[in-house]
């Protein structure tokens, strides 16, 4: 069920009100209830994957409990690395298995070695590679001793599948998500009004922003091989744009639902496309999964700990690591390493001044910033290496100082003015739409002329890109 | 709580009173010079015809696939081409035709894929656009389920209307006739104005699934038709559509799924599918739509099968 369809327009009146009015008398019922509509949520997509996360929850419930019990260190190590085995293991079978098995294949190939292709028709589980890694943070942190395990197998259950979060995040970790399950959610107005603002903005970014964007990108992605290296720049441009407002548009209306039902989320986005250098990007831009790298892999590799050629190395594993998550192609692994090789520069100089955005240099370092990161999405947004190689091959070609072939900018450059400069505006704010201090009459025409736009610029089954991962 | 509430249901309120608003009271001006507009003058050149006649129905892949001239007067009846929009949904182009079909007449019925086994066959969009814009009087033509399906493109396209109205209110453009508009078909109902333009580029089709079925009402439907034309002493032929390469590969699955369906309920496509599956470069902007060289191709291919099938 997408956040931006139909059924789900009906689906979260009717659970918003069956929570506060009939489940809500004690916490077991809340949970229990949560439960039941998480796994209604994600059945939707397909009912099998529910065996999978229900596997995945007994599985780490239970390595949970025996971490606990367990004093015995060696046996603790034994049960974490089970859990970690387990995880990784489904997540590395339903989504990498053809990647790894293909390129086996290639390389003895290349070696004049023939191997029958064998490849099977496996349908990769929506979100696993998030609730995968929700529940690792929750044994990760249960073996460190950083939390108790809980003993309530609802709760954890419903922490698990609790669905604005569970396909694409934010990614919570167990600590800040689980003890809400723990305490019985009271109707707070100011949270859920401000859960709905949030919904409508994400709903805003997602459908009239991301969805017409996807139509011009699609199309200059599609013949990158008859276009200038203008429109190529446009594409590129154009896709950075998108795919911050399908994901943060997303995340918007996770944490504005999370919200109507009482729980507060984890930011995932704080205007990234402001940032003056690369570093300070990756402390903006999806930031549950940017953490959680850098407390479960990076700082446990050692971080910035030793020497400096070992800290280039913890990064730019970290960062292959979190493009190879992404998705099971060479394309999201140099997209990551990109990054990775972005902020060498500033782990040699050891640069940690933060440059103001507010003046002329600080406008050049971000627009830099910008064009570094809108490069490295050329790598994330096509099909395969070559056809990311070609396209680079395109726009840095004399065709890049032509005039673009239109490609909707009458609508899209405005759209794109519009974002942008409303989140300048805001960019001190935490939350990006809360009008709250405009008169009234003023802020219900804002949300009436929102709600008109985003129903002119629907489109049926426009997925979010985030969903594939 | 209450406060929430309440403000929540004034908001859905006025959102719902604006939408109705704009749903009856707003003209769209897009809709009445797209190629939806078109039907009623399709309707009035079949209302023209008093002799049999040949009436070739189906979504763009007709509309922008033929040169009817060619077959109307190698075969010397005269032949009207209904294709505008497969987003009308089958349902509804072949409930429209059915007080035109009379005794002697031949329908050739070209569906596009994708209204045996999406939503297509009960409409989308363009069918609201169509009974609430073009041809008022045919709402009457829906059934409820259809009613059902449309339901959830109501309220965006009652936001699309007022989106279009509000800036026609300050810059009133001159009409241009480009190959989407109502003007852009010729006296036998062939969009023609594609046909001197350069190929564009297109999306393919998607790879089909293997949880694509057929939609058995569909076939329940079609064979209801065959027998409603035979009732009123015409002839009923279902041919497939033509389709790029790509795309016809990508959708193999789920076409030999469709063509086996309708010959295990005596409805068969008059003759195989791939014989309709043309090199991508005879595709003017979509994997449905040809170019001149590809519609001339098209249009013998389907002159033949249709001079074999009237001397069987």
């Amino acid at each position: 069920m997408l956040f931006n369809s139909f059924e789900y327009a009906i689906f979260l009146p009717i659970v918003f009100l069956l929570y506060w009015f009939v489940f809500n008398k004690t916490i077991k019922l809340q949970n229990l209830f949560l439960l039941i509509i998480g796994y209604i949520f994600y059945g939707w997509w397909d009912w099998r994957f529910l065996f999978l996360i229900a596997f995945s929850t007994i599985f780490d419930f239970t390595i949970g409990i025996l971490l606990e019990k367990s004093t015995h260190a060696q046996k603790r190590k034994w049960l974490f690395a089970a859990s970690c085995i387990v995880n990784i293991g489904l997540l590395g079978f339903f989504k990498y298995f053809n990647f790894f098995i293909d390129n086996f294949i290639s390389a003895f190939d290349s070696m004049g070695y023939h191997i029958p292709a064998v490849s099977l028709k496996i349908i990769l589980p929506v979100g696993i590679s998030f609730y995968t890694f929700q529940s690792l943070s929750y044994t990760t942190d249960v073996f460190r001793r950083k939390m108790k395990p809980t003993t309530d197998f609802v709760s954890f259950a419903a922490f698990i599948s609790f669905f604005p979060q569970l396909v694409a995040g934010p990614i919570e970790r167990a600590f800040n998500l689980l003890p809400q399950f723990h305490k019985k959610r009271l109707f707070d107005l100011n949270l859920a009004v401000k859960g709905m603002r949030q919904i409508l903005w994400g709903l805003f970014k997602k459908i009239v922003i991301a969805d017409t964007l996807s139509t011009y990108v699609d199309a200059i992605f599609n013949s990158y091989e008859v276009l200038p290296g203008s429109t190529l720049l446009l594409g590129a441009i154009y896709f950075s744009v998108q795919i911050y407002c399908d994901f943060s548009g997303y995340s918007s209306i996770a944490i504005g639902t999370a919200r109507l039902f009482g729980f507060t989320l984890l930011q995932n986005f704080s205007y990234p496309y402001f940032s003056t250098n690369v570093s300070q990007f990756w402390r903006k831009w999806h930031i549950s999964l940017t953490s959680w790298f850098r407390d479960y892999i990076y700082i446990p590799m050692g971080g910035s700990r030793g020497s400096l050629t070992k800290t280039i190395f913890n990064t730019l594993f970290v960062f292959a690591l979190s493009g190879f998550w992404h998705g099971a192609n060479w394309t999201f692994v140099i997209w990551g390493l990109l990054n990775g090789l972005y902020l060498i520069p500033n782990l040699i100089l050891k640069n940690k001044k933060v440059i103001s955005e507010n003046n002329v240099f600080g406008i050049f370092s971000m627009l830099f910033t910008f064009g570094l990161i809108t490069f490295s999405w050329i790598f994330f947004r096509s099909n395969n290496l070559a056809q990311a190689f070609q396209y680079i091959n395109g726009l840095f070609s004399k065709s890049l100082f032509t005039y673009p072939v239109q490609h909707g900018m009458a609508i899209t450059i405005p759209l794109i003015v519009i974002l942008f400069g409303v989140e300048w505006i805001r960019k001190k704010e935490i939350e990006m739409f809360q009008p709250q201090n405009i008169h009234f009459i003023l802020r219900w025409i804002i949300y009436l002329v929102m709600i008109i736009i985003c129903l002119a610029f629907f489109k049926q089954n426009q997925s979010f890109i985030y969903f594939q991962f | 709580m209450k406060l929430f509430l309440r403000n929540i249901l004034k908001l859905v309120f006025l959102t719902i009173a604006i939408l109705l608003f704009s749903l009856f009271f707003i003209k769209d001006r897009v809709a009445q010079s797209s190629i939806l507009a078109a039907l009623p003058d399709k309707h009035y050149l079949l209302n023209s015809i008093n002799e049999s006649k040949i009436i070739v129905l189906g979504g763009s892949n007709v509309s922008f696939g033929l040169d009817s001239k060619v077959i109307e007067s190698q075969l010397n009846i005269p032949l009207i081409n209904m294709g505008v929009h497969a987003g009308i949904g089958l349902e509804y182009i072949v409930n429209d035709i059915k007080p035109f079909v009379k005794k002697g007449d031949l329908i050739v019925l070209i569906p596009e894929y994708e209204h045996f086994y999406t939503d297509d066959f009960y409409g989308e969009m363009e069918l609201v656009q169509t009974v609430f814009e073009i041809e008022l009087q045919s709402k009457k033509l829906l059934n409820t389920k259809q009613w059902m399906h449309l339901l959830k493109y109501l309220p965006t396209y009652s936001a699309k209307k007022l989106k279009n109205f509000v800036p026609s209110i300050f810059n009133k453009k001159t009409e241009i006739i480009d190959i989407y508009h109502r003007k852009s078909f010729n006296a036998n109902g062939d969009a023609f104005l594609h046909w001197t333009l350069p190929n564009q580029n297109y999306l393919h089709a998607p790879k089909s699934n293997n949880i694509e079925n057929v939609n058995n009402e569909v076939i329940v439907f079609l064979k209801e038709f065959k027998f409603y034309t035979e009732k009123q002493g015409a002839r009923l032929l279902i041919f497939p559509p033509v389709i790029d390469e790509t795309s016809f590969n990508n959708k193999i699955d789920i076409i030999t799924k469709i063509a086996k369906e309708l010959k295990n309920n005596d409805i068969a496509f008059e003759c195989e599918p791939r014989s309709f599956c043309y090199n991508d470069s005879l595709f003017f902007n979509s994997y449905y739509h040809l170019n001149k060289i590809g519609v001339d191709k098209r249009t013998h291919q389907l002159l033949k099968d249709l001079e074999r099938l009237k001397s069987e």
